[in-house]
């Protein structure tokens, strides 16, 4: 009944996530730059975690390689999202191997510096300082802890995408994400006093 | 130590899935920063060219080589399996310059281990021969038995001197096979 077929307005160009996203398998260049732009900030911020200033190059090679094998990709958004996590990790991972670098992770009393900063700039969501500063609060996190939230909350996926992508069970994925946020949050109220 | 109860599952879980986060953290999900998108035509570009495979010249020159390279090899194969097959049928192998050699044998190289199209070119025009002509274009019939034994004898094992190594096979990261269904529910 409610259905008015997709069919019947072939001008306008899709604008749900899933019908972007098959327009961009389809070949449509508007369609993948839009897919682009739900997808990239969070993949963006999760490899700035991983690889620091490096993120970008990772990035962009993660997009290389998400592009040339996108005939093989079915899925929805979601699955998308997991797919591009999962490149991107790898590629992140070879990074760091090629730099002989362990992942950016530092001990949590080095970031309190940033703890009011960020507290200060909290309002500003959309300042691009104010990620910034989440993000090296993240990073003080263990790398389980700190993965499992940027996958949850960063990137957007369930916990079952996202211990596919860490090659873990939900469950697990739960937990570290649990003690990641509560740690954080433990942080936070410390600092406030 | 704790001044305040820790937060509960039920809280985290809403957090992790897309509830409000700490004051600190809510920039985690802003919207996509100016800086944050430089890559988007770069990614386009990938995007277009995966589209429409546009090889780069030296890449393609391999690529094409090494296919010849693969055919060559197969075709090697298939003639010596077919003569084979017809030594097998028949108990003999076929004698040399009686007859014109079978329709595989036109294209086959003069002696084993040749390229199928090296003598090819280099026949001289002959007038319009009224007779056969002889099966060895070099004129000289004695100096290498056409496509007689000496092409079963040199590919006794029926298998190419160098096993053909099909094209490279692309790196694949890991199957998306994510969304299934698992995660609907």
């Amino acid at each position: 009944m409610v259905v008015t077929s997709r069919r019947s307005s072939p001008i306008e160009p899709p604008t749900e996530p899933d019908d972007l996203l098959a327009a961009a398998l389809a070949g449509d260049d508007d369609a993948f730059r839009a897919v682009y732009r739900l997808v990239h900030p969070g993949l963006l911020r999760y490899l700035h975690v991983l690889v620091g200033a490096d993120a970008d190059d990772v990035a962009s090679e993660t997009w290389l390689q998400v592009c040339r094998d996108l005939p093989s990709f079915t899925g929805d958004l979601a699955g998308f999202r997991a797919w591009c996590a999962t490149v991107g990790r790898h590629r992140a991972l070879d990074h760091l191997r090629r730099v002989r670098r362990r992942p950016e992770t530092v001990p949590g009393e080095t970031h309190l510096a940033t703890l009011a900063d960020a507290a200060d700039t909290a309002g500003a969501a959309t300042d691009a300082v104010a990620t910034e500063r989440a993000l090296a609060l993240i990073a003080t996190l263990p790398r389980d802890q700190a993965e499992a939230v940027l996958l949850r909350v960063v990137v957007g996926l369930d916990a079952i995408s996202a211990g596919r992508v860490l090659g873990k069970r939900a469950g697990a994925v739960r937990t570290a994400a649990y003690r990641g946020l509560r740690r954080l949050a433990e942080l936070l109220e410390r600092h406030d006093g | 130590m704790a001044d305040r109860d820790p937060l509960t599952d039920a809280e985290l879980d809403r957090m992790l899935d897309g509830g409000p986060l700490p004051p600190a953290l809510a920039a985690l999900r802003s919207p996509a920063h100016p800086a944050e998108l430089r890559g988007e035509d770069a990614a386009l570009a990938a995007f277009r060219a995966a589209r429409n495979p546009v090889p780069v010249a030296g890449r393609k020159a391999r690529v094409v080589g090494r296919a010849l390279v693969v055919k060559v090899a197969v075709a090697g194969v298939v003639l010596a399996g077919g003569g084979l097959a017809v030594a097998a049928a028949t108990g003999t192998l076929p004698t040399p310059s009686l007859t014109p050699p079978a329709s595989t044998d036109q294209r086959a190289p003069g002696r084993p281990g040749g390229v199928v199209h090296e003598n090819r070119p280099s026949v001289p025009p002959r007038p319009p021969a009224t007779s056969a002509p002889p099966a060895s274009p070099s004129g000289s019939p004695g100096a290498v038995p056409g496509n007689g034994n000496g092409w079963g004898r040199g590919h006794g094992t029926g298998k190419p001197s160098k096993s053909p190594k099909p094209t490279k096979k692309p790196k694949n990261s890991k199957e998306p096979k994510a969304s299934t269904d698992a995660s609907t529910g």
